[in-house]
């Protein structure tokens, strides 16, 4: 897309977004845009475990109540994705 | 061998510190040191070069921006910075004896007379490390700003500017200082770490009548015992037992104090105070319409301006009040939980039901037969979510799961989702990229857009797609298959057996998940950033 249609050139397209990558370091052998996102995803997939097991667990009512407790499920952990997203890029990045 | 270590792009180790080369690339700059740090040299772009044998020798220019010697490190050091500003500095010093920087135009000539070593900026003596902590330094008459500073670290020091007068003697135990700006001025002393004592005056412009007033505040403190401070605009705080030896602490006095303090006093300036005493046990507080003052248990008394009051004793079981009009009962208030109790009628298990031991579990449920929007049914599934939570990081420090269902895990909830992963990826990084890059070429500025295509990708994007998918495609079955399973009660079957279903079905899922996650939002983040260059 950025060669074809931008006319950027493709060296300098990898050049400068592998600089932006390797920017920011606090530990030091991963840059900080990479460790963040790699410990979001962390916490969004515990989250999506944790619920999905919790609503299952707590499923009644035959084969309707465990739809519900599937769309249940669905729901909050997006819900709960979007936000905790939030949160952690709120602490993260000040 | 390592690329991209800390702010290089290849360093070579031979036998370190026998042999060391680094390479950055910006300008091909290449560095290398023998016997590291005794022996180094490095060259660059016909610019940059530098070579040492330290401590005895040492130089490094890079034309247009610095150039630096050394001998017999630290004892002498020259230093010519900033050449590419507007006011380049240079500097030299001959440790312990004399040091000298001039900065530019705008700097200040700086004489020291006596001093053992001269620093400047924090950067010079953390980081470089080209110089020890200059203990004694003298600075005067700068040609811009006047201002003198005299400093014989650790006994002495002295700070003469426009706006601040400081003096600083064993520091950091006494200092003494006085700041004066245009409309505001204080004088501070302090004694560390036990007595602060301080005058604030500021400038107030009453604005119907346009005249300027001076309004004095202050603040003292004698650490552990009393704390008083009082501003200018009239609010006052009195604390006795102040447990920090500094009077300023944002927001211990309104969450940690209450646990120290004997007696409290605060005024708003407005008419408004409030006394307290042993933990808050005694209170005293007015305002414009009312004041009262209450003891635990016993009770309180309220006045309010008209001239009535309310007298309150036991708990609220004596309440009368009495003002001109005399003097009446009140009804009891009775404080608790509300009142009266909510008793609800035990469940009764019908004895014809043969599955009344097995059905255990919904026969504890009291969210039956409600509707499912019930608000209760919400709060209950987050405190089920919070619950399996914590017990699964009970779980965690000894757990030894076995490998077979994290794997099977694994393989259901990440390999199978690594198709769609790398597609939603790979668009969602296209899509960035066109539109950032077309906003962008409005701007003529199109060469950002890998930076910005990367940061995105990688900060929120790919974590993000990723929790969408996995929550969508493998938390959505992880809730059908256990729902299942509570649902034909093979939950409870594992209960009745003292299987611990958290450690056996939970505990697994939740290792997969974390382990299996970030790995596909490095896919993705992988796919978005090299599928936004590529395709069309």
């Amino acid at each position: 897309m950025a060669v074809s249609r931008l006319g950027v050139g493709r060296e300098l397209y990898v050049t400068t977004s592998m600089l932006q990558i390797q920017e920011s370091t606090i530990f030091v052998f991963l840059p900080k845009d990479l460790y963040v996102g790699l410990l979001k995803s962390l916490v969004f997939g515990i989250t999506i475990a944790i619920i999905g097991c919790a609503t299952g667990m707590r499923a009644t009512n035959g084969a309707r109540g465990v739809g519900e407790a599937t769309r249940t499920a669905v729901r909050t952990s997006i819900t709960m994705i979007v936000v905790l997203n939030y949160v952690l890029t709120g602490i993260l990045f000040q | 061998m390592l690329r991209d270590f800390l702010t290089y792009d290849e360093i070579w180790f031979v036998l370190f510190p026998l042999y060391v080369q680094s390479t950055k690339n910006p300008g091909n700059h290449v560095s290398r040191s023998i016997l590291f740090p005794i022996f180094g040299w490095g060259t660059g772009d016909d610019q940059w070069s530098w070579w040492r044998v330290w401590p005895i020798y040492g130089t490094a220019t890079y034309v247009g921006f610095y150039d630096r010697k050394f001998a017999l490190w630290p004892i002498w050091n020259s230093e010519a910075n900033y050449l590419d500003t507007a006011s380049p500095s240079s500097e030299w010093s001959i440790w312990p004896i004399y040091g000298q920087i001039e900065q530019g135009c705008t700097a200040q000539p700086l004489d020291s007379l006596a001093s053992l070593c001269l620093g400047m900026e924090r950067r010079d003596l953390l980081l470089d490390g080209r110089r020890p902590w200059p203990l004694v330094r003298i600075q005067r008459n700068g040609s811009g700003r006047p201002y003198n500073y005299t400093r014989f670290i650790p006994l002495y020091s002295h700070y003469d500017g426009e706006e601040i007068d400081s003096q600083v003697f064993l520091w950091p135990i006494f200092w003494n200082r006085s700041e004066a700006v245009p409309d505001f001025e204080r004088d501070s002393f302090f004694f560390a770490p036990f007595y602060y004592h301080s005058r604030t005056r500021r400038l107030v412009d009453s604005k119907p009548a346009r005249e300027q007033e001076w309004k004095l505040g202050g603040t003292s403190m004698l650490w552990p015992l009393v704390r008083d401070r009082e501003e200018t605009d009239g609010r006052r705080e009195l604390d006795t037992l102040w447990p920090i030896p500094w009077p300023f602490v944002e927001g211990f006095r309104e969450n940690w104090l209450p646990i120290f303090s004997i007696f409290t006093h605060e005024a708003d300036g407005r008419g408004a105070h409030s006394n307290r005493a042993f933990l808050d046990l005694f209170r005293n507080e007015a305002n414009e319409t009312e004041s009262r003052w209450s003891l635990p248990i016993l009770g309180g008394h309220r006045s309010l301006a008209d001239g009535r009051g309310e007298w309150s004793l036991l708990l609220g079981l004596l309440r009368w009040s009495s003002g001109p009009d005399g003097s009446k009962l009140l009804m009891p208030a009775i404080p608790g939980p509300g009142f009266p109790l909510s008793n609800p009628t035990p469940r009764i298990p019908d004895p014809n039901d043969i599955g009344v031991h097995a059905r255990r579990r919904s026969h504890d449920r009291p969210d039956e037969g409600r509707h499912p929007r019930d608000p209760r049914n919400v709060t209950q599934s987050a405190g089920a979510s919070v619950h399996l939570l914590f017990e699964t990081a009970r779980r965690l420090p000894r757990a030894r799961p076995r490998l077979t269902p994290v794997i099977d895990q694994m393989y259901a909830g990440g390999v199978l989702s690594i198709p769609i992963v790398v597609l939603v990826g790979l668009f969602t990084g296209m899509v960035l990229c066109l539109q950032t890059g077309l906003e962008l070429q409005k701007l003529g500025q199109q060469d950002l857009v890998g930076r910005i295509v990367a940061a995105a990708m990688c900060r929120e994007m790919g974590p993000f797609v990723t929790g969408i998918i996995l929550s969508a495609a493998v938390g959505s079955a992880m809730a059908a298959e256990m729902g299942t399973m509570a649902v034909s009660e093979e939950l409870t079957a594992l209960d009745v057996m003292t299987v611990d279903t958290t450690r056996f079905l939970v505990l697994p899922r939740v290792i997969a998940l974390a382990l299996v996650a970030p790995i596909l939002t490095l896919f993705a983040d992988l796919v978005g950033i090299v599928g936004a260059a590529s395709w069309r």
